[in-house]
């Protein structure tokens, strides 16, 4: 990025900072502040620091999210505070909208065609990835528990069992990966290869394989910690049967859609994506599952898989600008001081579980040394769904429920800032992105790095 | 079920199926085509599933909707300002610039006065009250669209066309003074104490006013647009005006003076060929769309009084456009130019009188406001309604039917 660039970047987003600080000033200094009038200002503030946060994101080797997130942080109440939790709030009505989007992008970037010829790695490298991860963190987490005394604290009848309890739930969690960072950084470099593929395909299989596990022993978990109703696993298959058939029927109300519409696509994709993530609230099933079936369909069994894409790509400009910016606003930075150690043991447990079940699986699929190498880093991203799993490990588990939660947010804290960039380097490193050529975009021209 | 999720879904989608025939009517019946000029039915397809009608969506809810209307009123202020180039003002000719300024004024003093009284008989209050809504009223129904001027002019032969320029000139300019005044009213009077006139906090918010917009002026011209791709443009335009509306809120300044502050400095200084207007105006119709639902979701057609006085300012303002331009016209050097009944055209207040109407009604939170804006709506309808049949009168042609339509674009490529 040149100089000048650069410094246009920090300018705008200075201004931007000089002003909501002079407002906030003129509105204590003339007492007419208007509370209510809050959310319009930060959300304005947030879409300018954090898309031109996001601009200057290349010059430290990391894709726009990366600064989306670090704009949320910095804008964030633990930070400079220029965008307090309850001005955002309002706001949060879009992360439905987002995970709707990334998920259709994930279903429809799944085309069975490409895919085919790699689905031995694909299957591999999930399996591979999921069970190493989960035995990893839980090798580390089990003794880190019982040594520090964490969950003695909250279960002090049966420490070993609590520990065991605490570090397997924590394991499960870990397997987890982040489809809307494999989704955003693969779309934004324009990434294409084998590399991207393997990553795609298995973040959204292991998306499915992580509802399933945290079903079938979430009942496991409860009887180490002695909660006698802790989960079904019966409840597993209908949150799963269900996404699907609410993906299934979406995805044939949006074949006909886009095959009627040559204009406004963008908006009943839109639609379609704030319907379905409601509806499957309302059914309280998985709405990423849901929305990643209804793009499957979309890209597989009609015509209109490309016009998907690009209708997603015009309106998802703004709301991952929000998205992501809201998820760095809301991280708990207090509380990830609190939990550093046991944070750090749990980020590195992990990652060197994903290295070694993904080199292992890829391996044993034949998949060559290069691809290897840079394959794993595109699964250390976590966002949305470790957290979503983390709010209900809180909720059905109790106090170490509560414990685990706390460290897992922490770590995903973590590993969505150092996600993004690995997985960055990684696609550049094999070649399916460039870092400095510009992109073939169809409107205007700007560098691969920033888009 | 999150009822406001499905209220954005409905409003996002009325915005962009509505905003096609808004502003292609052709696809319209005669009648509709006829009445439907500005869009004012989408304002009452608002008030229908708002708290005031079927009451499907409630007052809390709305009020989470701020951020779309400090989109919709910030985009129109934007926009309306970005037309104002000094170079491009200096080209319009002086006899129309007095016209402008002089019928603006005459209708409003009048408006200003016939709303005042009538309030304070038929419905009494504050003094300081009073005032400030009837200067809001004033400027809000004293403004012209040009857009109802254009749409009823597309339908008129080729042969009337120079008769409606100067029209479309005066209904464009108009608006300028009236939103000043909102501008100086949201300084000057406390919405947050009753209305209350407060001088210090009027010159240092009129003075932070211009400061902001410069401000934002100079983020907006460090912003390198034609490196960014368009849904990337599409960003920044939704959140600088997003961010410029919102500090208005929040300070109690009204976004549209801010933003049409910041409108006419972009203009200026930005290159002729990085056209500010064309740029907003491509993507402009959903968002005036929306802004129309959510004004109708926030009016209450309640009380004989608000219908009696609308009635009153419709007619007055009829009367006081028709003949303060017929007296400019003797006044002004040059004024002849314009047809006698010029002034009927200006009639309709179109979509930026409801916009004011809101603002105020969002600033002062008060029962005044409400009916203040109750007011400015019904009249607007009323205005509306009739609009098309003035204008053509005003013009004094009648509208083509299909086959002279036919007819002229033969003689045209022929």
């Amino acid at each position: 990025m040149k100089l000048v660039n650069a410094l246009r970047i920090a300018a705008v987003a200075g201004l931007a900072t000089a002003l909501i600080l002079l407002a906030r000033s003129i509105g204590s200094e003339l007492g007419i502040a208007s509370a209510m009038a809050e959310s319009a200002m930060a959300l304005g503030f947030l879409l300018l620091f954090a898309f031109f946060l996001g601009q200057a994101s290349p010059v430290i080797g990391a894709p726009r999210i990366t600064g989306y997130l670090l704009a949320g942080i910095a804008a964030g109440p633990y930070a400079l505070n220029l965008v307090s939790l309850e001005s955002a709030e309002p706001l949060r009505l879009v992360n439905g909208l987002a995970l709707s989007l990334i998920a259709f992008t994930a279903g429809g970037e799944l085309k069975l065609e490409r895919y085919k010829p790699r689905i031995k790695a694909l299957s591999l490298a999930v399996v591979g990835q999921s069970t190493s991860a989960m035995v990893f963190v839980m090798a580390v987490m089990f003794p880190a528990f019982y040594f520090s005394g964490v969950t003695d604290v909250v279960s002090p009848t049966n420490p070993v069992a609590a520990a065991f309890g605490a570090a397997l739930l924590l394991g499960i969690l870990s397997m987890a990966n982040s489809p809307a960072t494999a989704v955003a950084v693969i779309t934004e470099g324009r990434a294409k290869g084998p590399v991207s593929e393997i990553v795609m395909g298995s973040t959204v299989m292991v998306d499915v394989v992580v509802i399933l596990v945290f079903g079938l022993l979430a009942p496991v978990v409860g009887h180490f910690l002695g909660m006698a109703e802790s989960g079904q696993a019966s409840g597993v298959l209908r949150h799963i049967g269900g996404a699907v058939v609410i993906g299934l029927v979406a995805g044939a109300v949006m074949i006909l859609a886009l095959r009627q519409t040559e204009e406004n696509a963008a908006l009943w994709v839109s639609g379609m994506a704030m319907a379905l993530s409601e509806v499957s609230i309302h059914f309280h099933v998985s709405a990423m599952l849901a929305a990643i079936v209804a793009g499957f369909m979309v890209e597989n069994y009609s015509k209109s898989g490309e016009k998907l894409i690009k209708a997603i790509e015009y309106s998802s400009a703004p709301v991952y600008v929000i998205f992501f910016s809201l998820a760095g606003q809301g991280l708990d930075l207090s509380a990830l001081a609190a939990n550093l150690p046991l944070a750090v043991a749990l980020v590195l447990s992990r990652m060197a579980g994903v290295w070694l079940g993904v080199n292992t699986g890829l391996k044993m699929a034949g998949e060559p040394g290069e691809m290897r190498k840079n394959a794993w880093q595109g699964f250390i991203g976590q966002a949305g769904i470790n957290i979503g799993f983390a709010v209900l490990a809180q909720q059905l588990f109790g106090p170490v429920g509560g414990v685990v939660a706390t460290i897992a947010i922490s770590a995903v804290a973590v590993n969505q800032v150092v996600g993004p960039i690995m997985m960055r380097r990684a696609l550049v490193a094999a070649g399916e992105i460039s870092s400095g050529a510009p992109a073939t975009k169809s409107v205007k021209t700007e560098p691969a790095t920033q888009g | 079920m999150n009822n406001l999720v499905w209220i954005i879904i409905g409003l996002v989608g009325v915005g962009f199926i509505w905003a096609g025939f808004i502003f292609s009517k052709e696809r319209l019946p005669a009648f509709a085509r006829e009445t439907l000029l500005t869009g004012w039915e989408v304002f009452l397809l608002g008030f229908a599933i708002g708290p005031g009608g079927l009451g499907l969506i409630g007052v809390g809810e709305l009020n989470q909707l701020n951020p779309f209307i400090a989109l919709g009123l910030g985009w129109a202020g934007l926009i309306f300002g970005a037309q104002l180039r000094v170079a491009d003002l200096r080209k319009v000719e002086p006899f129309l610039r007095y016209m402008t300024v002089g019928q603006a004024l005459a209708t409003g003093v009048g408006l200003f006065i016939i709303f005042f009284f009538l309030a304070l008989t038929l419905r009494g209050g504050q003094l300081s009250e009073l005032a400030v809504a009837a200067f809001l009223v004033a400027a809000a129904c004293s403004v012209s669209s040009p857009t109802a001027i254009s749409m009823t002019a597309a339908r008129l032969p080729k042969s009337a066309l120079p008769k409606v320029r100067p029209l479309l000139v005066i209904a464009t300019l108009d608006l300028a003074p009236a939103l000043v005044v909102v501008g100086l009213v949201f300084c000057f009077f406390d919405g947050a104490r009753g209305a209350a006139f407060s001088e210090e906090r009027g010159v240092a918010l009129f003075f932070h006013s211009f400061l902001i917009a410069a401000l934002l002026s100079a983020m907006f011209l460090l912003i390198d647009r034609k490196r960014l791709s368009e849904e990337h443009n599409l960003v920044v335009f939704l959140g600088f005006i997003i961010f410029a509306s919102g500090i208005s809120f929040y300070l109690g300044l009204s976004p549209l003076f801010t933003n049409l502050l910041v409108g006419v400095i972009l203009a200026n200084v930005l290159s002729h060929d990085d056209s500010l207007h064309t740029a907003l105006h491509s993507t402009e119709k959903p968002f005036y769309v929306i802004l129309l639902v959510l004004a109708g979701m926030w009016w209450t057609a309640e009380g004989a009084a608000v219908w009696i006085t609308a009635l009153a300012l419709a007619a007055g303002r009829m009367a006081l456009k028709l003949y303060s331009m017929r007296a400019l016209e003797r006044l002004v050097e040059g004024g002849r130019q314009l047809a006698p009944e010029a002034g009927l055209a200006l009639c309709s207040p179109g979509a930026m009188g409801l916009a004011m109407g809101l603002n105020f009604m969002l600033g002062y939170h008060s029962d005044m406001a409400v009916f203040a804006f109750g007011v400015i709506a019904v009249s607007t309808m009323f205005s509306e309604v009739v609009a098309p049949a003035l204008i053509r009168r005003a013009v004094g042609e009648g509208e083509l039917t299909k086959k002279a339509e036919s007819q002229e674009k033969m003689n045209e490529t022929g």
